[in-house]
């Protein structure tokens, strides 16, 4: 009975999927991940001649004794950026896939190693690390176009976007949690978001940033943050929902897609990578990109002849 | 010919890779799903990929304390400086923690530095910037949005360390 279960959930998981779908989430991880270093760039540039006592490691940083010199800092980011675009172009996948997997999660921790850390960027590391050791690069790739991919079971291609859907997932629920923990079922009540909302744009204010004016005007509104409270615990702790099927992943995509522009319109605060789609991209059939017209005339350009 | 014994019978690559696949699956999937699960047993304290999210799950009180850097006119009037001059970089939230850690270690040292980049900056915001002050100001987060912006204080004031921009 037991062992039947188990063989029914590893056949769910592991479950066929086109080797495509996979290679398009590489892609678009890959692309969002230079964007990523290319507009933060400045901000990420300036760690190299930080103040050393500002530096407070974290996860892989605290290898670190002390922050890296600025050149290795400096060539660590261009290292990093090159990877980026050979990831993306899938050139020699099986070296450069963990290689940039590593260095990307380097950068980002080393980037929230100074005092703050940061909570946008946690499935871009994610994903990263997924794509970079499995089959990403079969299909959509140099390596495909050169013929050095292994031709094999589809069964390899599927799974990977599971757990990556599975990992969107789960981190909602840890963030529920982390409310409920701290104030149980009272978040609902929307006090303490509306205070949360208020705070953040106070603080952005008072430290010389620009904030929500939209933020601060819904802030009388108490029976709205009410509303806005009990639905962002419903999200968080119902993510696990989106596992059950297309439908269930779709409705639920949709609703926290909703919830980060909510953020970004009360807050300031951008989740690119969610509100750029790439962070929900596991949960649909993303093959069916390549047949839409700009991207076909693309692959038609670089096409062998 | 006799059978061979089951023990003997030669490896089956293929079997063998589909195994070793199937395993990285589950190790993989396994490993990953607890690594972001850990941080739900954690109370306090934060790590990178895995996180428990803390951002919005603090309870933030109507009265707050900040600890930032103001730039002094001539007027007398404070306003906030951006974390490009009190931190020497663009991001917000940890341009408070650079200023509060500067004044842990030594105020008037960090005080100065500041001052050297606001005399530096070509913002014509900041050109009038007479002097820099390094303070914790405590606020009431709600009330703060229920007057019009130029009447907004703070409840209080504490300065940690005040210096003269040079140019």
């Amino acid at each position: 009975m037991m062992l039947r279960a188990l063989r029914a959930l590893d056949a769910w998981w592991r479950a066929p999927a086109p080797a495509a779908r996979l290679a398009v989430m590489r892609v678009l991880v890959g692309l969002f991940a230079a964007f990523y270093l290319v507009v933060r760039g400045p901000h990420l540039w300036s760690f190299g001649s930080v103040d050393p006592l500002h530096f407070a490691p974290i996860g892989v940083t605290r290898l670190l004794s002390s922050p890296l010199p600025g050149l290795a800092w400096y060539a660590l980011l261009v290292s990093t950026g090159g990877l980026a675009l050979c990831f993306v172009a899938g050139w020699r996948h099986r070296l450069t896939g963990p290689l940039f997997a590593g260095a990307l999660l380097f950068v980002l921790t080393y980037e929230s190693s100074f005092q703050q850390v940061l909570h946008t960027t946690n499935l871009l590391a994610f994903y990263a690390l997924v794509l970079g050791v499995t089959p990403a690069a079969d299909a959509v790739s140099l390596d495909a176009r050169s013929g050095r991919t292994a031709s094999g079971e589809e069964t390899r291609y599927g799974w990977p976007l599971k757990l990556m859907a599975l990992l969107c997932a789960v981190s909602y629920v840890v963030a529920g949690v982390a409310k409920l923990r701290r104030m149980g079922l009272g978040y609902a009540s929307g006090e303490v978001l509306r205070n949360h909302v208020a705070y953040d744009n106070l603080r952005k204010l008072e430290l010389g940033s620009f904030h929500s004016p939209l933020g601060a005007w819904l802030l009388p509104y108490e029976g709205l943050w009410a509303v806005l409270g009990a639905a962002t615990l419903a999200l968080e702790l119902g993510a696990p929902l989106a596992m059950l099927g297309p439908r269930w992943g779709r409705v639920w995509v949709a609703a926290t897609w909703c919830f980060h522009l909510g953020v970004l319109l009360t807050m300031m605060i951008f989740f690119g990578f969610q509100l750029l789609g790439v962070a929900f991209a596991p949960f649909f059939h993303l093959e069916r990109l390549l047949e839409w017209r700009p991207v076909r005339a693309l692959r038609r350009r670089f096409a062998p002849a | 010919m006799p059978a061979r014994a089951p023990w003997r019978k030669p490896v089956r690559w293929i079997h063998w890779r589909a195994m070793s696949s199937r395993l990285f699956a589950w190790a993989l999937t396994v490993g990953l799903v607890a690594l972001t699960c850990w941080p739900m047993t954690w109370s306090q304290g934060d790590s990178f990929p895995h996180s428990r999210f803390p951002m919005f799950s603090s309870l933030r009180p109507r009265e707050m304390m900040l600890t930032h850097a103001l730039g002094v006119l001539p007027d007398g009037r404070r306003i906030p400086l951006p974390p490009i001059l009190s931190a020497g970089n663009r991001a917000v939230l940890q341009s408070e923690k650079f200023v509060r850690r500067g004044i842990e270690t030594d105020g008037a040292a960090y005080c100065a530095q500041v001052a050297q980049r606001v005399a530096a900056s070509d913002d014509a915001d900041f050109a009038a910037v007479e002097a820099v002050e390094l303070a914790t100001s405590s606020f009431d987060t709600v009330g703060y949005f229920e007057v019009p912006a130029e009447s907004r204080a703070p409840l209080g004031r504490h300065v940690h360390a005040r210096c003269e921009v040079r140019r």
